[in-house]
């Protein structure tokens, strides 16, 4: 299982590489429209992967679109964790009827995937990344905070919680410090899975119209694009689902790799 | 390989020889041999690792995945080891049945259990489910579940531990098997279910001419059960022998080791009553007074009232200084939510904890509390944080506390004085034994120099050989420090060693009290007369 | 009971989406009273027609008419074309709910099977073959499949139709073979996802003592695994088929777009463009409370799978 952790790795290293990279270079300016060459076929006139219906390089145009996967990836997750684990954390600590109202309220929330979350959220603002990181993290909240709960409930069972509290350590220390630690591995597993949904997240609406606007480039907008003229270049709309594809199995990979060297090693019986 | 062993092996019901299981590189089990005559009950005894569970399911065939058994074993001349599944399955359940150890994950939650005691009967003997009904509840009669009609309905966890256990037998004896291999029987149940869940074991075993393979930890109990014993020790044989013959007179030093560890009162022998030491007459330190303890149990509809659930109800003790101090009782007596309160962890419904001559509050400053009473817990698998360097942990109450002072001078101290390395600061607490765990948790409790310990069973988890100097130990500090200890513990024959008083809860109420080697010796009230019956005594001739 | 209690739960949860909804919906910088009468719009008319509508009273009074109107089916007038909402909104479900049955079938035709089958060939071949096929699955997003099967199938090969539906009225095969691609983008992704889970749970079970306990009573691995582990592995794969229908549903919004569906992902995102704000209200709503039922649907089945419930 080790070919999970290298392969994920390496892809996700590649596309966060990519995306650095270009901020410096890219063989052709992405937002160059050329009337003159539109819809060239792969390799043509050194467009690596063709040019779009504006003669826009496409290699180029999905190397930018690297940085808006990461950049919504990241603060959509950012958002889904630093508000997931405290309402998880507080339910698992204080059980009873706290824990039941966080949790339904947890429950109504998923019930809106982020595509309704952020058609609400363009339907009333307006269409653009941060609605998009916005609607993606708030609608993953309810995911990190069902983990974080379970995984914490199993861990205040435990008597060195008691232990802490009998040499008069508080609550919130007690998270900190004994709790966070020892849950922290299956969270980790559940970040890296929740990247790979958010990016396709922002795919799926930057698709629809309601998510990256132009001229912010965007896998999903490409394919948007791309859609209007499947008869005459069907191989626009395949390019950048491969990036996106590529990098939600890269995460998804890396998540497999972390959490199969995580796990406990089954312990054999006696 | 097997070997032909002496003449007499050939007609045994069961034959194994060199019986290895592996684990890819590691050894598990080795070299084991032994055999199992028809009607004969014989024990496998043994600690944490020593292999006895596996042998047992390398017999039946349930070795888990990526286990491999090598040597032989053979049944009625027939050999077991590389046997097809298909074959298999006609012996189990049928010729050779098993009952483990955990009833609750043994039996399938969602079935009921009339649909899983009538499946060997089903299987083996072809019987329809109107014709398997009839001899299931005559199973369940016998068992000594009441009601065995209604009671075939029920689903696993409608029953008691004990009941399920029962089920577990019958569903073993059903179709009359030749052998039966029991795993740990009891020893997830209460003492005094204990000795009834080993009566009826005994009993059908008998009835039913079946052979035993009697698998435990516990040396009174395979006392009383078996005519023979194997002594297993980190996955080969130590001993074998005649049980009588065997703990009477053992000849490796191993087998004397477990022998010796067996405490005074669980020996057949004559328990002289522990001379009772004279009361301090200076104040307590611990002063409970009609203390009570509810919980609120969730209501099953919102239409219910709440049930509160009376974990302690009306208790009162005193708890003098220097005092070794015994709280006894099965599941559910409150002996731990008492602890608990002791400790600040929970606070009293009713009544008034004193400790230190200062009232104790749900509110206010715990400062002197923590100060003054510290706890040993269990499980020392459970009790320390795993993420956290053996050093931390004993640091921790210190640095919590804010106690002045060189905290890693205080650190070596306290390891020195539980006997244990000083580079162990170093390390992990999965790096170690569970006694070295207990004992480093024993270390953590003493850190902030309380007056009084309170040790929540702190041997119920360790492997007998520990257990011993493990309490030997806690004495020891407390002599040394001039502690008080009050311990919890299911186990009278260990409270009877090392406590001076004690108090016997059932149910949250003290039903009796007083210097150990009365109410032990000649208990009044009939509950503790039930829990010092219900005892397994090593027999033992001198 | 647990039954009255979960399904009280139900309705508490309904009336927090609404106002959720609702809520998100009123923060909103646009007028639904400017829409209605256009750019041209003098203010007094703006301000009039608000008046009229009632606009300028408290938010949680138009609320609470708001929410008495939904559960009485009536969803108001959409912004843009005056007509009333509800009825749309039924005829869109027309299309939007076969296509989210049809996708949960298939799915569940392909996965179950498949899961077992992975756990079954354990540490083989076959579990790994099937596991690299579902980590593709899942990389792919659904409306991604969907176009290339539109290359595929309907460009290249012309087998369906690339987009467009006639009405169940009209051509009812016709519209079974408009529906047919976009099935098969969602299932793609769907399948992979539970074929997952399927293949854990089963593996999870395998692993557990009853599953022992039956074996040593005579059972094979096969028998004791059918027998004994099915009711207990359905229980978290009925868990994971519950969550991934709000998915599904946010799936088949999104494939409208890719075969030109008429359902409720185009009538929201018409609505969104349109700034028609009780018509995205509405279907919103519908869809969540959607979500909600089906959600109390698979924890009312909890109590029939696991006797253990009913006693919480």
């Amino acid at each position: 299982m080790r070919l999970n952790f290298l392969t994920g790795f390496t892809i996700v290293v590649g596309v966060i590489g990519t995306a650095i990279l270009s901020f410096f270079w890219t063989p052709f300016d992405p937002e160059l429209v050329d009337a003159s060459k539109p819809r060239i076929g792969l390799g043509e006139q050194g467009h690596l992967l063709g040019t779009d219906q504006f003669g826009r390089d496409l290699f180029s145009q999905l190397m930018v679109g690297s940085r808006t996967a990461l950049f919504v990836g990241v603060l959509a997750v950012a958002i889904a964790v630093l508000i997931g684990i405290p309402i998880g954390g507080i339910a698992a600590a204080r059980r009873g009827w706290v824990e039941d109202v966080l949790m339904r309220l947890s429950d109504v929330v998923y019930a809106f995937p982020p595509v309704l979350l952020a058609i609400l959220l363009v339907a009333a603002a307006r269409p653009g990344t941060a609605a998009a990181m916005v609607a993606i993290g708030v609608a993953y909240v309810p995911i990190v905070a069902r983990v974080t709960r379970g995984a914490a409930l199993s861990i205040y069972q435990r008597d060195f919680v008691a232990a802490a509290r009998g040499y008069g350590r508080r609550g919130p220390f007690i998270f900190m410090r004994h709790v966070l630690p020892n849950i922290a591995s299956v969270l980790i597993v559940q970040v890296t899975v929740l990247f790979a949904l958010a990016i396709l997240a922002e795919a799926a609406l930057s698709f629809l119209g309601i998510g990256t606007q132009p001229p912010t480039a965007s896998w999903g907008r490409s394919l948007r694009d791309a859609q209007t003229f499947i008869r005459l270049s069907p191989r626009l709309a395949f390019w950048p689902g491969v990036a996106i594809a590529t990098t939600v199995l890269g995460f998804n990979l890396l998540g497999d790799g972390i959490r199969d060297a995580l796990d406990p090693r089954l312990e054999v019986g006696r | 390989m097997s070997s032909s062993g002496p003449a007499s092996s050939e007609s045994e019901l069961l034959v194994i020889r060199d019986l290895t299981v592996t684990a890819g590189s590691s050894t598990l089990v080795s070299g084991v041999s032994f055999e199992l005559g028809s009607g004969q009950k014989r024990g496998l005894i043994g600690e944490s690792g020593s292999g006895k569970t596996l042998t047992a399911l390398a017999i039946m065939g349930l070795l888990p995945e990526g286990l491999e058994a090598t040597g032989s074993i053979r049944y009625e001349g027939r050999e077991l080891l590389g046997l097809r599944e298909k074959h298999l399955v006609g012996l189990r359940g049928n010729a050779m049945s098993m009952i483990f150890q955990e009833p609750m994950t043994a039996l399938n939650p969602v079935m009921r259990i009339g649909r899983q005691i009538a499946e060997p009967l089903r299987i083996h003997r072809g019987l329809s489910t109107s014709e398997a009904h009839s001899v299931v509840v005559e199973l369940l009669e016998r068992v000594g579940i009441d009601e065995p009609q209604r009671r075939l309905k029920s689903f696993p966890h409608e029953l008691s531990g004990g009941q399920r256990q029962r089920v577990m037998i019958g569903m073993a004896l059903a179709c009359g098997p030749s052998i039966v291999v029991a795993d740990e029987p009891t020893t997830a149940l209460d003492v005094t279910v204990q000795a009834q869940v080993l009566d009826l074991l005994r009993d059908q075993v008998v009835a039913n001419d079946a052979a035993l393979l009697l698998i435990t930890h516990d040396l009174p109990v395979v006392s009383n059960m078996t005519d023979e014993v194997v002594v297993m020790r980190e996955g080969s044989i130590v001993e074998t022998g005649a049980t009588a013959a065997v703990f009477s007179n053992p000849s490796t030093a191993y087998a004397r080791e477990l022998v010796d560890s067996v405490p005074p009162m669980s020996r057949a022998t004559d328990v002289a009553p522990k001379p009772a030491t004279p009361l301090p007459t200076d104040a307590p330190i611990i002063t409970l007074r009609n203390v009570e303890k509810l919980f609120a149990l969730r209501r099953a509809s919102l239409f219910d009232k709440p049930q509160p659930l009376r974990a302690v109800q009306d208790v009162s003790f005193d708890v003098h200084r220097g005092e070794t101090f015994g709280i006894v009782g099965e599941s559910g007596s409150g002996k731990s939510t008492i602890a608990k309160m002791m400790m600040g962890l929970e606070w009293a419904t009713a009544g008034q904890i004193m400790i230190d001559g200062t009232e104790i509050h749900k509110e206010g400053d715990h400062s002197v509390l923590h100060h003054t009473v510290q706890m040993v817990f269990q499980d020392p698998n459970g009790s320390l944080d795993p993420r956290l360097r053996v050093g931390d942990v004993i640091a921790e109450p210190l640095r919590a506390l804010h106690i002045d002072g060189d905290h890693d001078a205080r650190v070596l101290e306290l390891l020195d004085a539980v006997a244990m390395s000083a580079d162990s600061i170093h390390r992990f607490p999965h790096e170690f034994s569970g006694g070295q765990r207990q004992r480093i948790a024993i270390a953590r409790a003493l850190a902030p120099g309380p007056k009084i310990i309170v040790a929540d069973e702190p041997v119920s988890a360790l492997d007998m050989s520990v257990q011993m100097v493990t309490l030997e130990l806690l004495d020891q500090l407390k002599r040394d420090l001039d502690l008080t200890m009050v311990f919890i513990s299911h186990d009278l024959s260990v409270v009877h060693e090392i406590c001076e008083r004690v108090i016997v809860l059932e149910h949250g109420e003290i039903v009796e009290s007083g210097p150990v080697g009365s109410v032990f010796g000649s208990p009044q009230a009939a509950y503790t007369q039930m829990l010092v019956d219900a005892i397994p005594r090593l027999a033992v001739r001198n | 009971m647990y039954v009255i209690r979960r399904i009280g739960v139900f309705i508490l949860s309904v009336l927090l989406a609404s106002a959720l909804v609702f809520g998100v919906m009123s923060i909103l910088p646009g007028d639904t009273a400017q829409v209605i009468l256009g750019t041209q719009a003098t203010p007094e008319s703006v301000a009039a027609l608000r008046e009229e509508m009632g606009l300028n009273r408290p938010i949680p009074v138009q609320y609470v008419e708001w929410l008495g109107g939904a559960l009485t089916g009536d969803l108001g007038e959409s912004a843009l074309t005056g007509r009333e909402v509800a009825p749309q909104i039924t005829d869109k479900l027309g299309v939007t709910l076969p296509l989210a049955v049809a996708a949960i079938v298939l799915t569940i035709l392909i996965s179950f099977p498949l899961g077992v089958f992975a756990a079954s060939r354990h540490r083989k071949l076959g579990d790994a073959v099937v596991s690299v096929l579902s980590q593709l699955g899942l990389a792919v997003p659904a409306f991604w499949a969907g176009l290339l099967l539109v290359t595929a199938f309907a460009v290249n090969l012309r087998w369906f139709p690339a987009s467009g539906f006639p009405g169940w009225s009209e051509s009812f095969w016709g519209s079974v073979d408009a529906l047919i691609l976009p099935t098969v983008s969602l299932a793609i992704v769907q399948s992979a996802i539970i074929t997952r889970y399927v293949r854990s749970a089963v593996l999870e079970t395998l692993r557990e003592d009853y599953i022992r306990t039956a074996r040593s009573k005579g059972l094979t691995r096969a028998r004791a695994l059918w027998k004994h582990g099915l009711r207990n592995a359905a229980i978290p794969v009925l868990t994971i088929l519950g969550l991934q229908f709000a998915a599904l549903l946010a799936g088949t919004v999104i494939i409208e777009r890719v075969f030109v569906l008429p359902g409720l992902g185009r009538m929201l995102l018409d609505g969104i463009s349109d700034r028609d704000l009780p018509l995205v209200q509405g279907g919103a709503f519908v869809v969540v409370t959607l979500i909600l039922t089906v959600n109390l649907v698979i924890d009312l089945m909890y109590r029939l799978i696991d006797p253990r419930v009913a006693q919480q």
